[in-house]
């Protein structure tokens, strides 16, 4: 009786094993290229490697981030060690986990390495290709929304991010928010009471608002992406699980029949049943390949599959970019012009104040060279001139007698700067009645005595 | 040109009489068309000599208006009877000579002829009216005025 080592997951619902030939090499990792694939996010891409040298087997540690323990103590990276008979092997156990010492066996990957007969081990399935847990799936889940957030943050690709996944299961309430589904809903709940808001009269939602409506409402098609490829995952892992059990069932059955059929050619050596054989080990190698061929089909299609989602996910990204300056250009714009629209108002204020109060009584202008008598009344230079020419010397307004008159150079100024913000009509035509005033003074550029003068032409 | 000089003012005066004329007074739309110039309507204020009687003012503003008072005359065949009121329509009115300030406008001016015939207390003609009228200019700022008493 032919008797073989082989390896048994602990904690697994069925007794399936998986032995090791001389020569062959069986990995183990989260890459999908692993013969047997570990589907949880504490198991590095290639994480351990076990093969058969000489009738011993060994396990080589691929320089995995969470490592191999052998019996409980770690074993040194890059080195072959040796397993014998009764070796418990835990792959992937995270350093200073407390929750890990708590979970159940079928959530760790643990093996032990036994020895049957290989009669006995014929009876059973063989090892399943992939192996979950529970609690790494879960974990799983959450990841890929974290990782989703910290790529939004940083911009960096998921390819490594071991480090973090370590640091956020340890520190669950570090500052990265992971986003539950209650946070999901409570985003929903955010952007009805946003969409209710007032609107600026524009039309456009105010700022902030804004710019977090259309975040949440890109952010949630991004969430239900990245849902979409994660049960894409699940069910092309689930595909890939029942067409293997199915491949190993057969792959089992020729097998068995094959021994059976060696035995009886070795017992009977008649050529009838060494055809068979032939026959049967035919069928076996055509089932392999085939297997082979169906796996390396269902491989393209689930890659094919996640690029077409990774591309959407980008293209979502590059969307909201693009509407996040969007609504940031509205909002400026919508800002510039109620700016203006104030300025202007502000404008027609002082320009409607100003011609109240800054306009001379006797020609009904904006003063033109203000001058103050000692009354406090004010006049254009030309006007009050103009006016004391006459025999009365008093204010036109108050008829107090004119002592002196003063230039008021603050006024000047200050109209002046007013009419610089008036229509270009309006300067014009200030520019002309102030060339006028300075002609009218010139033709008349005999103040003395005028009032004598102008007694006796009368 | 003084005329220039004066165009907003006058624009002014006469665009306040237009919007918002004080009660008992109306700008004559059709008097408008010659430059320089204008009539406005007045009314005798309610319970007075005058009351019910419509008078015209004509306006006419000089090249040197507003250092000069505007020439300021009742027209029409309508001629209050009043103490300073001549029966050709020459006022006798201070702040239309002497008393003229660059300050006052046309409105102020129809403002004080309406009080002026509100204080009446008897419609008769000036004592040298028949005088006035056979020797004076057209012009009655050329006028020299001696002021009645300001109580009439
Ligand atoms: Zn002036
Ligand atoms: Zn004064």
């Amino acid at each position: 009786m032919t008797r073989e080592i082989y390896f048994e997951r602990l904690g697994a619902s069925e007794e399936q094993w998986l032995s090791v030939k001389p020569g062959e090499k069986i990995t183990f990792g989260r890459s999908v290229t692993n013969r047997i694939r570990l589907y949880s996010e504490f198991v590095s891409r290639e994480h351990a490697v076990i093969e058969q040298t000489n009738g011993n087997i060994y396990i080589t540690d691929l320089k995995s981030l969470n490592g191999i323990h052998v019996n409980e103590v770690k074993i040194k990276t890059n080195i072959k060690h040796q397993l014998k008979v009764g070796d418990k092997v835990e792959i992937g156990k995270p350093l200073d986990c407390e929750e890990w010492k708590h979970l159940k066996l079928c959530d760790r990957f643990v093996y032990e390495v036994k020895e049957d007969e290989v009669n006995n081990l014929l009876k059973r399935p063989v090892m399943a290709k992939v192996h979950k847990s529970l609690f790494s799936v879960k974990q799983h889940q959450e990841r890929t929304k974290m990782v989703g957030i910290k790529r939004k943050q940083e911009n960096v690709e998921v390819a490594s991010t071991k480090p973090e996944l370590i640091n956020i299961l340890h520190q669950p309430k570090t500052e990265v928010k992971l986003i539950t589904n209650n946070d999901v809903s409570d985003q929903d709940k955010d952007v009805k009471t946003q969409e209710e808001k007032p609107q600026h009269p524009n039309g456009v939602l105010l700022n902030d608002n804004y710019v977090a409506f259309v975040k949440n409402s890109t952010f949630r098609k991004l969430t239900r992406l990245e849902k979409q490829l994660e049960m894409q995952r699940e069910e092309s892992a689930k595909e890939k699980q029942n067409l293997e059990d199915e491949f190993r069932r057969r792959e089992n059955m020729l097998k068995s029949e094959l021994l059976k059929y060696e035995q009886l050619a070795k017992e009977n050596n008649d050529t009838n049943t060494k055809d068979q054989l032939v026959r049967k080990e035919a069928e076996l190698s055509n089932l392999l390949k085939e297997m082979k061929e169906k796996e390396k089909l269902e491989n393209e299609k689930v890659a094919k599959n996640e690029e077409l989602l990774r591309d959407k996910e980008q293209q979502l990204r590059d969307e909201m970019m693009k509407e996040k300056v969007l609504a940031q250009q509205r909002e400026k714009d919508a800002a510039m012009a109620a700016q203006r629209e104030a300025e202007e108002l502000a404008k027609k204020h002082v320009v409607g104040k100003l011609e109240e109060e800054l306009q001379c009584i006797i020609c009904s202008e904006l003063f033109v060279k203000s001058t103050t008598l000692n009354c406090s009344h004010t006049f254009c230079q030309f006007c009050i001139d103009g006016w004391l020419k006459k025999k009365n010397k008093v204010c036109p307004v108050c008829r107090a007698e004119v002592t002196s008159r003063n230039h008021s150079l603050v006024l000047d100024n200050y109209i002046e700067a007013a009419i610089a913000e008036m229509s270009p009509e309006l300067q014009e035509r200030r520019k002309m009645l102030i060339t006028e005033r300075k002609n009218a003074e010139a033709a008349l550029k005999d103040p003395p005595k005028p009032i004598r003068k102008r007694k006796r032409k009368r | 040109m003084a005329g220039c000089f004066v165009q907003k003012r006058i624009q002014k005066e006469i665009l306040t009489l237009k919007n918002s004329p004080p009660p008992g007074m109306k700008l004559c739309d059709d008097s408008l068309s010659s430059p320089g110039q204008f009539m406005v309507e007045v009314k005798g204020a309610e319970g007075t000599l005058f009351a019910g009687e419509e008078f015209k003012l004509l306006f006419k503003f000089g090249q040197s208006y507003p250092f000069d008072s505007p020439q300021v005359t009742f027209v029409g065949n309508q001629i209050p009877v009043h103490p300073h009121v001549y029966s050709n329509g020459h006022i006798c009115l201070s702040i239309l000579t002497e008393d003229w300030s660059p300050a006052l406008s046309a409105e102020s001016v129809c403002l004080s002829i309406i009080s002026m015939l509100s204080s009446c207390s008897e419609k008769k003609r000036p004592p040298d009216n028949a005088f006035y009228i056979r020797t004076c200019s057209k012009n009655p700022k050329n006028t020299k005025w001696w002021f009645h008493d300001d109580k009439v």
